[in-house]
């Protein structure tokens, strides 16, 4: 299949490094400490944070720095076909614990010791790099919330498909089963926290292109905040 | 979510701060330097497709079985391969039994990214017939003693099970040809699985002082760690899969290190597979000789030979033109000797 | 949960004694509603509802199914809701199912006809393409986003303005003489769609008592303070099609038949008031 014409623009009319549009909001969860919508065209996610607050559970509590949790859940109506999956699957328990970490490196935990914060990411539409737009709204939820961290962690994910790198796949792309990475950085500190890469063949040429759009979403989320 | 608590509760500060000094000086706690892997045993069962791997302190057990099962729908003729862990309480007091943990989850996902996603088992050849049977190829992995680096020991010990499984062979019978017999492995031999290439997963451990690196943590150096990076590369240096799932950040140049390091590794690690792989296999063609003790000599040649020559092929996949029967047999007595 | 102190609990329960709440609404006054429509575009139909912080989303699925062998004229329409964790984080795991349980089974009973399907808010035989062979099955499914009580009513709502939002294709019987064993061929539109009849959908009207009184559209503080809440789904004719009671205090039948006639003079003003944010909603999801 083809997925770059030959005048070089994608299924959905994007230029190979271009991202979709991506659109943020604060608050959207009235109840939440903090919360946050993130749009990455259709891929849509709420993240919702409750903390710090006193440990749920006593024998988790840590006595040097804040606990952190993640609950990463689909909708039914997310994807396409109605989804019959029950919440905890492998694939979500997996991603959960990506986010958690993600989260975690970037959290001043030590300044909220015997403590416990929750981030609860849930996806509203599916359509391509769920990962990356749970992570930007886990770290928008973060910041509404008003909890300490390091840097704004942002996430985008890249693939290589017709020999060409494609930044911010789309469902279409993804399913192609072509080499894709998802990287998460830390924009401040230049450094990657999160990296994620799947299929094989070719190495890391299409870590630049993907660096420019990581660059363009935390200008714009650092723009929001503001 | 107890279970990454339970590792760091025994550390104290001292200890903590011993790795991390030692680690500046490029030294590690048990003597080797931070490129250095701990030795590597692979075992094999008496069965096809087990296999235990010794890693230092860390033992993973791996077992292979299959099953012929109905295709999914959307891959009416390939097989599917799947990966199960258990992390029993016996590796580690902080697994607990019952539904796998978050450890046991990931481990799984990161051994099942490098082996399914980038295509090393060859599905297609798994199908028997399209969209009524197919043979689903399970991995148990088992870890039975947890010494730091679990992922990498998994990875190997699901490769080397893989390679060592066979499965029975199969052909359509029946009235309109749509019945499956399975042949049981004394009527015919039964075959190996295709590997395209192995992925080998290579862990890093990354330390909060002065970006300090190290290769194949241990247990003690994981609890000390403060991210971790596994990359799964093939011999040749194709990257399959990276898992880096959060942690301690690192910069781009030291992440192009890692997977530098990483290929050299994984050609390593693959020598070490292949050859453990090959003494099993020769040792199994032999055992088979001895099976019959009665024969007449001059039969006994015959008959061995291409019994063994089939054997030879099934080992080595590279070698596609039959060898002379006489190169196997003398192969054979020297490694008798 | 809602932890309150003492002062604030007499606070609550005095403000509705004298019918003003401590959001200055009367007892029987909603908060303000607002609806928006095709948020999932995914789906055949959907909206989100929110009332206060109270913050829901319905889809509206069809696929092409079998009916059922009892009913062969009549179509499948299923309820699910899943209270996410983002609203509470006790929904964590499996901390939420016994209330999407619960919700799901009130609003089917209130929504749905009963086991001979008659009766339906949903016209079920509607949805019947060929009797017998194809119909279409309905997947209604709920998310409750953020929680500040009422999620009953407010659910109902969002369910009867996705069902409002719903298009079902047109499906063309393409060969339905070959044979009468085989499924006959259909062909999809992807241009024409039907829009659903959807004056019959009741709205749910929750009247929760607390102290002496009873107050509609109670938040999370409120409703914390009850004894018992009846749940009244009524039609547009004015009558009722569903009354679910939850919470263990017993109620004097008098005060359910007063609550009834209560309920109805609510729920107009509510299907009134619904009505028109659909279709203020349908009008500015169809000029973007």
């Amino acid at each position: 299949m083809e997925f770059v014409s030959p005048e070089g623009l994608r299924l959905d009319g994007r230029r190979p490094t271009e991202m979709r549009q991506i659109r943020a909001e604060l608050g959207a969860v009235a109840k939440a400490d903090g919360s946050a919508v993130f749009e990455m065209g259709n891929t849509k996610v709420v993240a919702a944070v409750y903390g710090p607050r006193e440990v749920q559970n006593r024998s988790q509590q840590l006595s040097d720095q804040a606990l952190v949790r993640c609950e990463y859940s689909m909708a039914n109506f997310s994807t396409g076909d109605r989804m019959r999956k029950p919440k905890g699957d492998r694939r979500s328990t997996e991603i959960s614990l990506v986010i958690r970490q993600t989260m975690e490196a970037c959290i001043m935990t030590h300044l909220m010791p015997r403590s416990q914060i929750d981030i609860f990411v849930q996806v509203l539409q599916a359509d391509g790099g769920t990962r990356s737009a749970c992570i930007n709204a886990a770290t928008l939820a973060l910041a509404d919330a008003g909890i300490p961290m390091h840097d704004l962690v942002t996430s985008c994910s890249a693939g290589y498909l017709n020999s060409t790198p494609l930044l911010d796949l789309n469902y279409v792309e993804d399913s192609a089963r072509g080499p894709d990475v998802t990287v998460g950085i830390l924009p401040k500190l230049d450094k990657v926290t999160l990296l994620q890469r799947i299929s094989c063949r070719l190495c890391m040429t299409d870590t630049t292109g993907e660096y420019k759009g990581i660059r363009i979403s935390t200008r714009w989320i650092n723009y929001n905040e503001g | 979510m107890e279970q990454r608590l339970a590792n760091t509760w025994r550390f104290t500060v001292n200890e903590r701060k011993f790795i991390e000094t030692a680690l500046l000086s490029d030294l590690r706690v048990d003597g080797r330097r931070p490129f250095d892997y701990r030795n590597l045993t692979v075992n094999f069962g008496k069965e096809d497709g087990s296999a235990e791997v010794q890693m230092g302190h860390t033992h993973v057990m791996g077992f292979v079985t299959a099953q012929l099962v109905q295709p999914y729908r959307d891959r009416p003729n390939e097989g599917s391969l799947s990966i199960f862990t258990e992390f029993s309480p016996m590796g580690d007091p902080s697994f607990e039994p019952g539904r796998p943990g978050e450890s046991a989850v990931e481990l799984g996902r990161v051994v099942d990214r490098g082996l399914r996603e980038s295509r090393a088992v060859d599905t297609e050849s798994l199908c028997v017939l399209p969209g009524r049977w197919v043979w689903a190829i399970r991995i148990d992995l088992h870890i039975l003693d947890n010494g730091g680096n679990l992922l990498d020991a998994a990875n190997i010990a699901a490769l080397a099970a893989l390679m060592t499984f066979r499965r029975p062979e199969c052909s359509l019978g029946g009235e309109d040809g749509q019945e499956v017999i399975v042949h049981p492995p004394e009527e015919k031999e039964p075959l190996p699985l295709i590997l395209h290439h192995l992925p080998i997963a290579v862990t890093f451990a990354f330390f909060a002082n002065e970006n300090s690196v190290a290769i194949d943590p241990t247990h003690h150096e994981e609890a000390v760690m403060g991210g971790r990076m596994t990359t799964t590369l093939n011999a040749n240096g194709d990257i399959c899969a990276i898992q880096k799932a959060g942690g301690e950040g690192v910069l781009q140049s030291v992440i192009m290190q890692c997977l530098r390091i990483a290929s050299v590794k994984a050609g390593d690690i693959t020598e070490k597979i292949k050859k453990a792989v090959d003494s099993f296999n020769t040792h199994t063609a032999l055992k088979k000789i001895k099976r019959h003790p009665s024969s007449i000599p001059m039969d006994v040649d015959g008959a061995d030979s291409k019994l063994r020559e089939k054997q030879k092929s099934l080992v080595d996949k590279k070698a596609t033109i039959p060898c002379p029967s006489e190169n196997v047999v003398r192969e054979t007595k020297s490694l008798d000797q | 949960m809602v932890g309150l102190s003492l002062g604030e609990k007499h606070f609550i329960q005095g403000g509705i004694a004298q019918d003003l709440r401590s959001d200055g609404r009367k007892r029987l006054t909603y908060r303000p509603i607002y609806v928006e429509t095709g948020v999932i575009p995914q789906a055949n139909g959907s909206a989100r509802v929110r009332m206060g912080g109270t913050n829901v989303i319905a889809t509206v699925k069809a696929e092409l199914g079998r009916p059922s062998q009892l009913q062969p004229d009549k179509g499948k329409v299923s309820i699910h809701i899943d209270c996410s964790s983002t609203a509470e984080p006790v929904f964590e795991g499996r901390g939420h199912e016994e209330l999407s349980t619960e919700l799901s089974v009130s609003l089917q009973r209130s929504l749905l006809g009963g086991k001979s399907g008659s009766g339906a808010g949903i016209d079920l035989s509607s949805l019947v393409v060929v009797e017998g062979k194809i119909c279409w099955d309905l997947y209604i499914d709920g998310l409750v986003v953020c929680s500040d009580g009422n999620l009953l009513d407010a659910l109902g709502a969002a369910i009867k303005a996705a069902l409002s939002n719903t298009g079902i294709p047109r499906v063309q019987v393409a060969s339905s003489a070959s044979g009468d064993e085989d499924q006959p061929e259909v062909d999809i539109s992807d241009e024409e769609f039907l829009q659903f009849d959807t004056s019959g959908v009741p709205v749910i009207v929750t009247l929760t008592k607390v102290g002496k009184h009873y107050i509609a559209d109670a938040t999370a503080e409120e409703e914390s303070q009850m004894s018992s809440a009846v749940s009244i789904s009524v039609n547009r004719k004015g009558h009722i099609c569903g009354l679910t009671k939850r919470g263990g205090a017993g109620l004097d039948p008098s005060i359910i038949l007063d609550m009834i006639s209560v309920a109805k003079h609510v729920s107009e003003k509510l299907m009134n008031k619904l009505d028109s944010e659909i279709a203020a909603a349908e009008a500015s999801e169809d000029e973007s």
